[in-house]
């Protein structure tokens, strides 16, 4: 077995001889191997980043939905704040009027049946 | 047969091992995808799933280094070809440093690569590698550390370069 592959054990999380690292990495040879080794893991598991292309950004249909609903409801509450004022009034002044004169009264009694 | 259920699931268990595996072993993304379905293919169609998920990740990457293998059997020529024209035509300021990676994993011997990029890029463990490619541990562990030297000295520039950037 090679004395320094068990840098590659200690870098694969293998099974190694703690005395045989602590050796090889009493080298200054060793130790900048075990840099070097790290940087080439780097190397090999660095993937180009390729980033999706994206279009302009849109808006979903479920947006322009809420958009058009809190629209309308703008719109219903300013046309009802424009129109009820003016019935609300008109309303109030129908209250004013007399009512209208009986024609007859019924009355109630006790032990009488009624008409 | 494995069921649907169970080729699913080792699916998305093994998918990104699988290609980051096979996207090293045979240079090229496209490739890679396609492999990495014809692995699942196999898969579902295998007569029995192995019992232990150790075994299974030794099986699957198995039948992926299998079909790295026949990939590279079909297209020897064609990459021969391309990489002479690719170095005609690019410096190497040019290069990328996956494609000095790709290279550089090209130069090595076959079954060293194999076995360092079912360790490196796979993430199989010595013991799972030792399943797949029918080696003991102790060859593994000292095939990997070849293919890390060898690879050391192929890639020195881009070794510095990676240890001095900021």
């Amino acid at each position: 077995m090679d004395t320094d592959s068990v840098l590659s054990a200690f870098l694969d999380d293998e099974a190694f001889d703690p005395a045989d690292l602590a050796r090889v990495l009493a080298d200054p040879g060793g130790r900048a191997l075990l840099l070097d080794l790290v940087a080439l893991r780097t190397l090999v598991r660095d993937e180009p980043v390729t980033t999706p292309v994206r279009g302009p950004a849109r808006v979903s249909r479920s947006k322009w939905i809420a958009v058009g609903f809190l629209a309308a409801s703008i719109l219903f509450g300013a046309g009802a704040a424009w129109l009820l004022p003016p019935l609300l009034r008109q309303r109030s002044s129908a209250g004013d009027e007399v009512p209208p004169t009986p024609t007859h009264v019924v009355t109630f009694e006790t032990g009488v049946a009624a008409p | 047969m494995a069921n649907n259920a169970d080729a699913e699931a080792l699916f998305a268990a093994h998918q990104p091992g699988l290609l980051r595996y096979l996207r090293r072993a045979v240079g090229h993304a496209d490739a890679a995808r396609d492999l990495t379905q014809d692995v699942f293919v196999r898969v579902a169609g295998a007569g029995a799933v192995p019992p232990t998920e150790d075994e299974r990740r030794a099986w699957i990457f198995r039948i992926a280094r299998n079909l790295a293998i026949d990939h590279h059997r079909r297209h020897d020529v064609r990459r021969a070809a391309h990489a002479g024209a690719r170095a005609a035509a690019d410096s190497p300021a040019t290069q990328d440093t996956s494609l000095l990676v790709n290279e550089a994993l090209a130069a090595i011997d076959a079954l060293d690569r194999d076995v360092f990029l079912l360790r490196e890029a796979g993430g199989l463990s010595y013991g799972e590698i030792a399943a797949a490619c029918d080696l003991t541990v102790a060859a593994v562990r000292s095939r990997i550390h070849r293919a890390r030297l060898a690879l050391r000295e192929h890639l020195r520039g881009p070794i510095v370069a990676v240890l001095t950037r900021k």
